[in-house]
């Protein structure tokens, strides 16, 4: 390599094998075509790519959970320079990796079977029996000949160059959808390295991958559907599993969204139930169902084993899987290989012992300080003993756990990682990395993805190569030494031909109910954000007694009946101001109390996480923001009756029409837009209604004030002047709030819209013989609405009938309410009636 | 001893009261009694659910019972199951002379032997969710089970120091309570007394395991028996290589023979939980359960012969 070339200079830390040098130095064959055209590229295009890169990964934003208290987010990082095999390699690699996955298969069959391996003496009763990851209920499914559909193992490289399998990844095998990203990154920020195909493309084995997956359905299942079971927004690798569901063209669904009727799962749409005939899970075996296995789960859904037995759907990998990952089976695996397959294994495990026997327990306890040491089962939970670190009391300590409960406790060989080089401002510099490789099961053989995920230690010392520790990751290339493929063959994608379709209809249920609460609490907050602009302006404005009584239909809704009636007792102004401060700030910061801005503002961004995808990217920008609006960051000592607070619920009210602007201009108008604007649209009839019954209960509807602050809630004050100038009447502004229909904050209006939203949505005929529930309770609201003449309720201008439109108000929130359970009924819930 | 065959008429009724309407529930229950030619016989087995649940499915479980599946998918506000069977139940007491195996002697042979009965047996040495291994339980088993001691008379041993310095109070402890809270506090219940002795003999590596079933509770002479007060019962069994497993009953004291019913055996409470549900809505329920175990006659056969 010439001086001109980034990779001129580079060193290896030394010790373990490197990728991309040999021992002398010398870039090694499989690297040459790489390292020649990466001359081609000055080192400040370099610069810029990276750039471009972090910028493509921030505006995707593709990122991986971090799980900590605060459920941070982290960017995904992806290193420029990829990781690169050849082709031979990976040859030999896939015979190794197949034979290691079939063997698996096996073993899983045998233990949820017949258990030959236990009654001959292959393995010790104690791995399975006392296993925690052996689920019993697992054992009375009948399996069919792919109970392993997915097996990946993390795979690291010995001093030597030879390959060693650390661990294998079987439970819920995680990353085949950033394996793709990672792929799509580098094909955008380095084009001229897939120009003459000699990268091996991924799409073959993906394609491949969803076809065995369709294939696993059962033979008499009456339709194909498939979904990915995500245990939801909040998991490590979320964002691996949406890219995933999107690129199979599989829904991403959660517990939530099944049902099991008659021992057959069904998805829950807004068109009905739809019957599911495979499962791919991402959920823990153990939690996907909670009446046979954990009781406590939320995240799968009762009588999924069951449907299993009954051979109504299968599951990819099948529940039980994570037996397979039991840290002491290593130490058999090459026993096994020779009973099921009469041969050894072609890839080595890191060797392991299984302290439960004698002389393994021998030899651990004299190696300690040599080995890592784990528990035989839960390794999640007690992390692993690193022995060379120990100090003698530690050792002597440790020895004497294992002495107690030898079974308990495993040993491993301490592994040497290989390194890489690793692209950075400051040059390249080697980093230790392991790959996670996966193979899909088709046609009774595993077919191993010529590529996969290469993790990379967070820095040049690190050992420590995780996801969760700030590691980074590199795409791998396996590149065909004799490039004698075809061109053109990776751009069909771009190019060729594309089926046409319409757009979502068959929303799941989960996702529509979540679209309709997300409308609910954006005007929910807004309401609530207008009613505290109110009450925290006109004190500021001018703090008199007098002020606050005028006030008292709006603080009356936003307190509880004892602070109201503490508020109203006092006669001190100092001390009523003082109590106010006191008493309204924890329905602004406080996240605990249910009607607070500051809950309101997290409910926002519960639902707009589980439904980012719905939403167009700028519109997921706002919310974003929505979340650093000033206004929810509790200021601790400072007072809340202040000028500056009221400026912040300016701003927050901004970024909430913002939302609305940019939904009105940039959603489709499918039943998603429809569902968030029903939501809206029945919170803010609910809020007029109520606020309007308040001031007619406790406050003076004759009182000047009383109107302008009606009118300042609905922002209504221009339309009314313009058509009564300074004349404040209370026909006009109930009329105004109630039955102008041109006005967007009244309660004509309103209603209306829920009308053309609801017609709009699947399965609401209004034609229909027998109207749905939801038509129904829609009907009984809008006619009775229709009835009412806010004229004839007064007489020589003055209410007489306050009462009656006060009930007649309180009536219209109990239906608004009826159409709110209907709609849930009919489309979220899909229930008979009994 | 007397070896006539007692004959029982069984009905157990569980029922759930719930505040809300249910808008759908799963279940599985652990409820239908083996026939053994060892222990009893059941006839006119019936199970009766409402609502009636329309996919009611039945399967043999890992540890050998017998398991119901069934869901129900349409609002309800009561959910009720009814067990109902004739049993003729044997005296199979053991013959606790001849059985002199030690415990060094069970181990040994757990681990020497592999026919599908000891492997079966072998399950129940190791912890289990509602059984875990313990220190204290451990120091307080050690002086019932030395190596060179009869597992049996070790067992019974046990079996009458739980029954004499425990307190059977159903208002110590709720489902929840770990046994080592069992083994400071000195109380419980049949549950909580099964699970200590269980834990007892697994933290000394020999096999134990927890039955669930109906126990006729004996009433004094000349007062009737109150139907319904009877309720579901639990103990536990050991197992002795060459033999089997042998049932015994710390709330009682007694080596179980003509007056326990067996419904199902399994690591703990949770493998057989009697009735289980997976239910959406319902809020706070009430839970009423009423066991009736009436002594009488003789079915079909000896009306026949006579």
């Amino acid at each position: 390599m010439t001086e001109q070339s980034i990779l001129y200079g580079y060193t290896p830390s030394g010790g373990d094998y490197d990728e991309l040098v040999d021992t002398q130095g010398n870039v090694r064959d499989n690297w040459s075509y790489f390292a020649n055209r990466i001359e081609q590229i000055s080192p400040d295009a370099l610069v810029q790519r990276k750039q471009l890169l972090d910028k493509i990964i921030a505006d995707n934003g593709i990122t991986y959970n971090v799980y900590s208290d605060q459920g941070e987010t982290r960017r995904w990082i992806m290193d420029l320079l990829p990781l690169i095999f050849s082709k031979s390699d990976w040859i030999n690699l896939e015979q190794g990796l197949q034979q290691r996955a079939e063997l698996m298969n096996q073993i899983y069959q045998d233990l949820y079977g017949r258990q030959e391996l236990i009654h001959e003496g292959q393995l010790p009763p104690y791995l399975v029996y006392a296993n925690p990851a052996f689920l019993r209920p697992c054992a009375s499914i009948e399996h069919s000949e792919t109970s392993i559909h997915l097996y990946a193992a993390d795979i690291a490289r010995s001093p030597d160059g030879k390959w060693w399998i650390l661990s294998d990844r079987i439970e819920a095998p995680s990353g085949l959808g950033y394996v793709m990203e990672n792929r799509s990154l580098s094909s955008r920020v380095m084009p001229e390295f897939f120009r003459d195909d000699r990268v091996s493309s991924l799409r073959p084995f993906y394609d491949t991958y969803i076809n065995s997956l369709k294939g696993l359905a059962p033979p008499d299942s009456e339709t194909l559907s498939l979904a990915l079971l995500t245990p939801g927004t909040a998991n490590e690798t979320y964002h691996d599993q949406s890219f995933l569901a999107r690129n199979l063209g599989i829904p991403l669904i959660e517990g939530a969204d099944l049902t099991v009727r008659d021992n057959t799962v069904y998805l829950k749409t807004l068109t009905g139930i739809k019957p599911l005939s495979v499962l791919l899970r991402r959920v823990d075996s153990e939690w996907c169902d909670p009446l046979e296995l954990r009781n406590e789960s939320m995240l799968g859904t009762p009588g999924l084993i069951n449907a299993l037995r009954q051979k109504t759907i299968s599951v990819s990998n099948m529940p039980g899987s994570a037996l397979m990952e039991t840290v002491a089976f290593p130490a058999f695996l090459n026993s096994l290989c020779e009973y099921f397959r009469g041969e050894g294994l072609k890839i080595p495990s890191v060797a392991t012992w299984w302290c439960g026997q004698p002389r393994e327990l021998k030899y651990v306890i004299e190696n300690i300080n040599k080995l890592v040491i784990k528990r035989t089962f839960r390794e999640k939970i007690t992390p692993a003993i690193f022995g060379p670190t120990l100090s003698k009391d530690e050792t002597d300590q440790l020895v004497q756990q294992i002495q107690k409960r030898p079974e308990s406790f495993c040993a491993q060989e301490v592994v040497s990682k290989a390194t890489a080089p690793v692209y950075s401002d400051s040059g390249i510099h080697s980093h230790h990395f392991l790959v996670r490789v996966y193979l899909a099961r088709t046609n009774g053989s595993y077919k191993l993805l010529p590529g996969g995920l290469a993790r990379i230690a967070p820095s040049p010392e690190s050992m420590n190569v995780s996801m969760q520790h700030g590691g980074l990751s590199k795409d791998i290339w396996i590149l065909d030494e004799t490039g004698q493929k075809k061109r053109g063959a990776q751009s069909a994608t771009l190019h060729g031909s594309i089926k046409l379709k319409p757009p979502q209809i068959d929303l799941s249920s989960r996702t529509a109910n979540n679209m309709l609460w997300l409308g609910r609490y954006v005007e929910r907050v807004e309401s609530l954000a207008r009613q505290l602009r109110i009450i925290l302006s006109k004190i500021t404005q001018q703090f008199e007694l007098e002020t606050v009584h005028s006030l008292a239909p709006f603080i009356s809704l936003l307190v509880t009946e004892e602070e109201y009636e503490e508020i109203y007792k006092i006669q001190d102004p100092a001390k009523l101001l003082d109590t106010l401060d006191d008493m309204l700030r924890q329905y602004v910061w406080d996240p605990d109390c249910w009607n607070s801005l500051k809950a309101g503002f997290n409910h926002i961004h519960r639902i707009a996480n589980s439904v980012k995808e719905r939403l167009s990217v700028d519109t997921a920008q706002i919310l974003s923001y929505m979340e650093n609006t000033e206004i929810i960051h509790d200021p601790g000592q400072s007072t809340l009756i202040h000028e500056r607070n009221i400026e912040a619920l300016e701003d927050a009210l901004d970024w909430l029409a913002a939302f609305y602007g940019m939904t009105a201009e940039n959603m489709v108008r499918s039943p998603s837009w429809h569902f968030l604007m029903l939501g809206r649209r029945i919170e803010r009839t609910f809020n007029l209604n109520s606020f309007l019954s308040e001031c007619l209960k406790i406050g003076d509807i004759y009182n000047e004030n009383t109107i302008l602050y009606l009118l300042e809630y609905s922002d209504s004050t221009i339309s009314y002047k313009n058509r009564y100038l300074n004349s404040f009447h209370p026909l006009a502004i109930i009329d105004l709030l109630m039955k102008d229909g041109m006005n967007p904050r009244s309660i004509q209006f309103n209603i209306d819209k829920i009308g053309e939203h609801i017609i709009a949505l699947p399965g609401i005929d209004p034609k229909a013989d027998l109207l749905s529930e939801v038509l129904i309770s829609y009907n009984r609201l809008s006619n009775d609405f229709a009835f009412i003449e806010p004229n004839t309720l007064f007489k020589d201008g003055e209410l007489i009938e306050k009462d009656s439109l006060v009930s007649f108000l309180e009536r219209q929130m109990d239906e608004l309410e009826a159409l709110s359970k209907s709609i849930e009924q009919q489309f979220f819930a899909h229930v008979k009636k009994g | 001893m007397s070896s006539i065959p007692h004959h029982y008429q069984l009905t157990h009724r569980t029922r759930y009261d719930y505040t809300f309407p249910v808008s759908q529930s799963y279940h599985s229950v652990c409820l239908r009694p083996p026939n053994t030619q060892r222990y009893q016989e059941i006839e006119d087995y019936r199970i009766s659910i409402t609502p009636n649940p329309l996919d009611y499915t039945e399967r043999k479980d890992f540890f050998g019972n017998r398991v119901g599946f069934f869901s129900i998918q349409e609002f309800h506000e009561v959910f009720e199951v009814v067990n109902e069977f004739k049993a003729t139940v044997y005296d199979s007491t053991p013959p606790a002379d001849e059985l002199t195996t030690t415990c060094l002697q069970v181990k040994k042979s757990l681990h020497g032997i592999r026919n599908r009965s000891i492997l079966d047996a072998l399950q129940y040495i190791y912890p289990s969710s509602l059984v875990p291994e313990s220190e204290e339980i451990e120091s307080f088993a050690q002086p019932f089970f030395e190596d060179s001691k009869s597992f049996l008379q070790s067992v019974l041993e046990l079996n009458e120091y739980i029954y004499k310095e425990f307190e059977f109070d159903p208002k110590a402890t709720d489902i929840a309570t770990p046994v080592s809270d069992v083994l400071k506090l000195k109380r419980g219940v049949c549950q909580d007394f099964a699970h200590l002795m269980i834990a007892a003999i697994r933290n000394m590596n020999l096999p134990a395991r927890y039955v669930s079933g109906y126990l006729l509770t004996l009433t004094p002479e000349g007062q009737s028996r109150l139907a319904g007060s009877d309720a579901s019962h639990a103990w536990v069994a050991v197992f002795i290589p060459g033999y089997g497993w042998i049932d015994v009953d710390p709330t009682n004291n007694l080596v179980v023979s003509n007056q326990h019913i067996r419904v199902a055996a399994g690591r703990d409470f949770n493998d057989v939980s009697m009735v289980k549900g997976a239910i959406t809505g319902g809020g706070p329920s009430q839970l009423l359960v009423e066991v009736s175990v009436d002594p009488i006659k003789p079915v079909n056969n000896q009306q026949q012969s006579q």
